[in-house]
């Protein structure tokens, strides 16, 4: 009974915000439910950095904060509550007057609205200010995993989740690839 | 970003100040857009809306309220589904209720609906909610869910709504789980035989022993409990809604939640041998890093030797390859020899367990027989590389008093109790980093000792013990302080994997290498033709 923790999947703003499909292995209650995104990995651990523009603290009884955080594809809806105390203390020292680099590492949660949209957020286990190279280093992390992801979802053996992924989100690799060169773009040095 | 797109979002900002009646900054506006966009990295769409917000409070413009993305009631949820955190509405049956142990608790018990079961409380604050009665049906609005060790637990509070549903439903059991298959939280059912029952070291305790089934055993226990009935050795049982516990890596299961029938005409074929049977023919070599749970064969050195616990025990100790190290035991067998402190030895099909997730062999039925006595190997010197971000700081970093009884040296607790040595009035400092790095592809368990603690954070262990002395925190201060300086950095580590953590031997910051930039451009843009049309 060894228990593996997941890794934690690099993944831009732009391509967290499309996925929509949740997968469980299992009816088993205790079997943890995946997000599937879009490039056709399940993730039910996520690693993102960004740039902290916004925090909201609701609730008195049970306090939950909410953060935005934007990558230069788009924005992670970042929460914590006092369920995750060391999240939410971090994240109460966070001052928003300024903008600063933060790293956040969290479970993606799907949630969908009366409408049928699925808006995606991230429960935060920990989120931390850093500087701006390790904003970089994740840019350049996020970047190649993705590329990874989207070389593998044009494979000629495709695995269940590729092919879930093909059935379920319609966007081309290229797509994809434009998003990872808009953000590389952003600390390419010229 | 340009400066006419930024001059765009500017006078877009200005406007809208301006149709609320405040004459607004220009200037202040398209400084703060381009520190945004230009040097953080903000998307333009966040920064115009981040900036507009602060001139609107600076103005003291009420915002419109929006309603908040994330966090709903009303959809009703299954239990299957439920993930901590979230508030939930749910439709079940009340199977078991317990006496609460805390008298801030009201009820405590466990819920189910057809897609599984979980624990619930009551507290007691929330005293306007209806008394939940066994066996009766609930709609149960805005409780949340909490969990303990990843264990999802449904809170009820003074904000939850409860009704009872009169309507008659019945909750139709799912298929039994397999022993198997069993995670912490609260199994539905199971079916199994109680194979054997144990001594009971506890008055509290009122059965206790194994129960079985095709996939596997599990130990029970049955706390005092005058509502219910001993189990009968030797019969089939179907448990429902039992609790399943985890210590120490293993599970068990607590029967006073649960109900169960007894299956009179099933039989169930319990296997005796935990796993694999040994092998027939001589297996290759593996590395000491690699090994699972089954046979294996391994050239290793005799490094360490350790005193008996039992009578029935002829050796135990260490053996060591150049990929790590492992505890070995013997058991008394006049066919076999010791083995010679020093040596090194072939091992063939040797038997490999795991307990409370460490895995040690068992040389009973394995061959072996010592290399030329001038034969070495360089134990535990190959190192493992392994770059990625370090995504958790655990509890037991930082700070750690240790045991001064000579050769001792473990971590005592906060009261400074030692495992073994108990009560310690002085103790050795020491600094230490447990944590996780992950390379998006595994998460790995490190242990950072002193030396790669003090090089990473920039901290010595002196300055550690005198922000410690100095904070409120004591202590915690200074894991607080290792997580901030060291949580989402990249880091390469060069160690040595042993028992599924990694021990550190140096570390290092990857820095940021701006040709890498390039050569994912060159991979992103190789076929990016635009958008696919």
């Amino acid at each position: 009974m060894s228990y593996e923790r997941e890794p934690a999947k690099r993944v831009f703003a732009a391509e967290l915000r499309e996925a929509s499909k949740t997968i469980k292995d299992t009816e088993d209650e205790k079997s943890p439910v995946y997000l599937l995104l879009p490039t056709g990995e399940r993730c039910n651990r996520v690693l993102i950095a960004g740039t902290i523009t916004q925090k909201d603290k609701v609730g008195d009884q049970n306090i939950l904060y909410r953060a935005r955080v934007s990558d230069p594809t788009g924005i992670f809806y970042i929460n914590a509550s006092s369920y995750q105390p060391e999240a939410m203390h971090q994240l109460a020292k966070i001052d928003t007057a300024n903008p600063s680099f933060v790293v956040v590492v969290g479970k993606p949660n799907a949630y969908t609205t009366p409408d049928g949209k699925t808006l995606i957020s991230v429960r935060a286990e920990s989120i931390l200010v850093v500087n701006q190279e390790t904003r970089d280093l994740w840019i350049q992390d996020a970047a190649r995993s993705t590329l990874d992801r989207v070389d593998a979802l044009s494979s000629e053996s495709p695995s269940a989740d590729i092919l879930l992924a093909r059935e379920t989100y319609h966007l081309s690799p290229d797509h994809w690839k434009k998003m990872v060169s808009d953000a590389l773009s952003r600390i390419m040095q010229l | 970003m340009d400066a006419q797109q930024i001059q765009q979002i500017t006078d877009r900002i200005s406007q809208n100040l301006v149709s609320k009646g405040v004459s607004p900054d220009k200037q202040s506006i398209s400084e703060k857009l381009n520190l945004y966009i230009n040097e953080f990295g903000v998307v333009p769409f966040e920064a115009e809306r981040k900036v507009l917000s602060d001139q609107y409070k600076q103005h003291k413009i009420p915002e419109e309220a929006k309603p908040a993305a994330g966090s709903s009631t009303g959809d009703l949820v299954h239990i299957a589904d439920i993930q901590p955190n979230d508030w939930v509405t749910v439709e079940v049956k009340v199977v078991s209720l317990q006496t609460p142990n805390s008298p801030s608790i009201a009820q405590s018990g466990i819920f189910a609906d057809s897609t599984g079961a979980v624990r619930f409380v009551v507290f007691s604050k929330a005293s306007e909610l209806p008394k939940l009665e066994l066996e009766k049906w609930y709609r149960i609005e805005s409780a949340v869910v909490d969990s303990f060790k990843g264990v999802p637990n449904l809170k009820l509070h003074s904000g939850s709504h409860v009704t009872e549903i009169k309507d008659d439903r019945c909750l139709v059991p799912s298929e039994p789980t397999k022993l198997s298959d069993l995670k912490p939280g609260v199994v539905s059912c199971v079916h199994v035989k109680f194979i054997e029952e144990w001594e009971l070291r506890s008055d509290r305790m009122m059965q206790s022993g194994l129960v079985a089934d095709e996939s596997g055993r599990t130990k029970f226990v049955l706390w005092q409990d005058p509502e219910k009935e001993k189990l009968v050795p030797g019969a089939v049982y179907n448990i429902f809604y039992a609790s399943v516990d985890e210590y120490n890596g293993r599970l068990s299961l607590t029967l006073n939640s649960a109900v169960w029938i007894q299956d009179e005409d099933a039989e169930i074929s319990v296997s005796v041998s935990s796993g694999s049977s040994a092998p027939k023919e001589p297996l290759p070599v593996s590395s000491i890093r690699d090994l699972k749970v089954g046979y294996a064969s391994l050239r290793v050195k005799f490094v360490e030797e350790w005193e008996s616990k039992s009578e029935r025990m002829m050796q135990s100790g260490l053996v060591g390859d150049e990929t790590g190290r492992i505890k070995f035991v013997l058991w008394q067998d006049d066919s076999k020899e010791r083995l010679e402190l020093g040596r090194v030895y072939e091992i063939t099909n040797a038997k490999v367990d795991e307990f409370n997730g460490r895995l040690s062999i068992s040389l009973n039925p394995a061959t072996y027989s010592a290399d030329e006595p001038d034969a070495d190997i360089a134990v535990g010197k190959r190192l493992d590389e392994v770059s990625g971000t370090i995504v958790q700081v655990s509890k037991g970093s930082g700070l750690v008093r240790r045991c001064p009884v000579e050769g001792c040296n473990r971590v005592l607790s906060r009261q400074n109790f030692c495992p073994v040595h108990e009560i310690q009035n002085s103790f050795n400092y020491d600094l230490r980093i447990k944590g996780v790095v992950d390379n998006g592809q595994r998460a790995y368990n490190v242990l950072m000792n002193r030396e790669v603690t003090e090089a990473l954070s920039g901290m010595t262990m002196d300055q550690a013990i005198e922000m410690a002395s100095n904070s409120p925190l004591g202590l915690e201060e200074i894991q607080a302080v290792l997580t901030e300086r060291l949580c989402g950095r990249y880091v390469k580590c060069l160690g040595n994997e042993f028992d599924g953590r990694i021990l550190v031997k140096s570390a290092e910051f990857i820095r940021l290498d701006p040709k890498v930039t390039a050569e994912l451009m060159n991979r992103a843009g190789a076929s990016a033709g635009g958008d696919g049309i």
